[in-house]
């Protein structure tokens, strides 16, 4: 995993929980404490399975929903870093249609060595979407955090709901997003 | 400051610093990268603008108001401007009728077009036929074309002069067939003159013994009204001239039609003598051939003389093709003869000689004609290369006899020529084994 994503969760717990107790998930996960996440560099994606599990020990939460908080300030965090994405568009629906063949294919340019999931799309209604999700790091939670991070950032409201998960012994993880849900 | 917090801020200040080191490590990595990167793109830039600049066909790169973003080399040389004087100007100066016809297709349908033949407007020359491709440049943002434009110049005189070359391979075969049908009516003519002379030879010793019977009546008392009436006869039919006259005549007769059957035969045997079989070849025979076909082209201009040596071994050939190639010869040195004006002067000379020379048989033709430019020497054994007048010459002449001596018989061919003074074309052959 990108070291990108690894500074924007110490921001995260941080900004969300205080300093010192980034420094304690450290501490309790075993991670060195003075090394940092460099940004471009590649870490193993246990480090940062351990840093969520530690975390969700620590703050008394559950994974699920860490990682959904986590996953709307990566969103933001994401979008600090390469603002083009998202500015190119004027509403989540066109930006999430991109996401696969834009964002998705810069990423792989950048970092040949970077890992992303895929994305394929449905659009059975104007403003409904559907998206297969496959990843084999099973991060739909953080994708549902992202969603509500890409929701936040257009303005708009969204419903989003699962119809299959890996995590309930899924093949993919297949999601429904409506757009202006009341 | 509690202990806790500063020793997290010391935590946190450690890490920015190594985070600080480990970021100029990997900017160091990534300028040196980049720094490869930026010299391979540099020499692919070259490699790619030397292949533009040494293309044989023209390259232009134009805008969607079809003005001139780029143009390599070849392009230039075709309008006749530099590059950079190309830039910005508009398609429709270059190639006017290109706006009109292909375009808007291309345009409408964003497809490549092939070969299309247009003309581009040279500065201070004719038209210059080119064949032009289009192609919508793939994923450019500025949407545009690239043009590839290929000189049709020399296409179009090799095919003028292919044409030609048609045209006179056609004439040759009618020849051929012309003199094959002339061969039976010269032969029943050459025989009849032969009976007429025999048969005149006879009534004019006839015609003398009558006289001698006259003459021989008149002394022995024959009717003299008779005897007289015999004599105006033989005065009438002037005996004595005829006697006299006659066998003259009869030798011009069979000279004339000696030379015909000669002729005949020759370009009988340049036409189909061995049907391009290899065989033993008497030069001479092929040299005197090929002059007597082409009598008509140097007896007007020239004084032509031979040296034929007597005692040449046979050579291993094809008779038609040698043939050929010293008619091409003879043809080129009366032409040259006649371009220096000797016929007015009456001074043209033709010299054709064979020889041996150690283990080779040599063929020379020398000519007192206007000779060969020195910057031409290398170029006129170059196919469809000539410089006679539109209409006058094939361009093919040299090239076939250097092709006929160097390739069919792995002889060689030697120039020499002064202009003003003439030329002298020198052919070697080895010996048959």
């Amino acid at each position: 995993m990108k070291g990108v994503v690894f500074n924007i969760f110490e921001e995260f717990v941080r900004d969300s929980f205080g300093a010192q107790t980034y420094e304690a998930l450290l501490d309790a996960a075993g991670v060195p404490p003075t090394e940092p996440f460099v940004g471009p560099s590649t870490y193993p994606d246990e480090t940062m399975t351990t840093l969520v599990v530690t975390a969700s020990k620590m703050l008394n939460t559950e994974i699920p929903v860490l990682l959904r908080k986590f996953g709307a300030a990566l969103f933001y965090g994401l979008h600090a870093k390469a603002p083009g994405f998202a500015e190119a568009h004027h509403d989540a629906r066109s930006f999430l249609l991109c996401v696969e063949g834009v964002v998705h294919m810069e990423v792989r340019k950048l970092y040949p060595d970077a890992y992303v999931p895929t994305f394929e799309y449905t659009t059975p209604s104007e403003d409904t979407l559907g998206i297969t999700y496959r990843s084999k790091r099973r991060m739909c939670h953080l994708m549902e955090g992202l969603l509500d991070g890409m929701a936040d950032y257009f303005g708009t409201t969204i419903q989003q709901h699962q119809t299959q998960c890996m995590h309930q012994g899924g093949e993919t993880c297949e999601f429904v997003i409506q757009f202006n849900a009341a | 400051m509690p202990a806790e917090l500063t020793a997290t801020m010391m935590r946190r200040l450690r890490r920015a610093e190594r985070k600080v080191e480990a970021l100029e490590s990997l900017l160091e990595d990534k300028s040196r990268k980049l720094y490869v990167k930026h010299m391979e793109l540099e020499r692919s830039r070259d490699q790619l603008q030397r292949i533009l600049d040494v293309m044989i066909g023209g390259v232009l790169l134009v805008d969607q108001e079809l003005r001139v973003v780029w143009s390599n080399r070849e392009l230039a040389r075709m309008v006749g401007e530099e590059s950079a004087a190309l830039r910005g100007r508009g398609l429709a100066e270059i190639m006017p009728s290109v706006v009109a016809e292909p375009w808007p297709c291309v345009l409408t349908e964003q497809l490549p077009l092939r070969d299309f033949e247009v003309s581009i407007v040279c500065r201070g020359g004719e038209p210059v036929p080119v064949s032009l491709s289009i192609a919508p440049l793939v994923e450019d943002p500025a949407g545009s074309f690239v043009c590839v434009v290929l000189d049709l110049s020399h296409r179009r005189e090799l095919e003028r002069a292919l044409m030609q070359a048609s045209k006179l391979e056609s004439l040759g075969r009618l020849a051929a067939g012309v003199a094959h049908e002339l061969n039976t009516p010269v032969q029943f003519v050459s025989d009849n003159v032969d009976f007429l002379g025999d048969g005149m030879q006879a009534v004019l010793m006839l015609a003398q013994a009558q006289g001698a019977v006259v003459e021989a009546g008149a002394a022995a008392g024959v009717d003299p009204q008779m005897v007289e009436r015999v004599r105006a006869l033989q005065r009438e039919s002037d005996v004595d001239y005829l006697r006299e006259e006659t066998p003259v005549a009869l030798e011009e007769l069979r000279g004339g039609l000696t030379r015909i059957t000669r002729i005949v035969r020759s370009i009988s045997e340049m036409a189909h003598p061995g049907q391009g079989r290899e065989m033993v070849v008497d030069v001479n025979h092929v040299v005197e051939n090929a002059i007597a076909i082409s009598r008509n082209e140097w007896k007007y201009v020239a004084q032509l003389q031979t040296r034929l040596h007597t005692d040449l071994p046979p050579m291993s050939g094809f008779p038609e093709q040698l043939g050929q190639a010293l008619l091409n010869l003879l043809v080129n040195a009366a032409h040259a003869v006649a371009a220096a004006g000797r016929k007015a002067e009456g001074d043209g000379c033709i010299e054709v000689w064979t020889g041996r020379e150690g283990s080779q048989i040599v063929v020379g033709v020398r000519d007192n004609g206007c000779g060969i430019e020195p910057g031409l020497a290398d170029k006129i054994f170059e196919p469809f290369f000539t410089t006679k007048e539109p209409g006058k010459g094939t361009g093919q002449g040299l090239s076939i006899v250097r092709a006929i001596v160097e390739e069919a018989h792995g002889g060689r061919l030697e120039l020499d020529s002064t202009p003003g003074e003439g030329t002298s074309i020198v052919l070697r052959f080895p010996e048959a084994a």
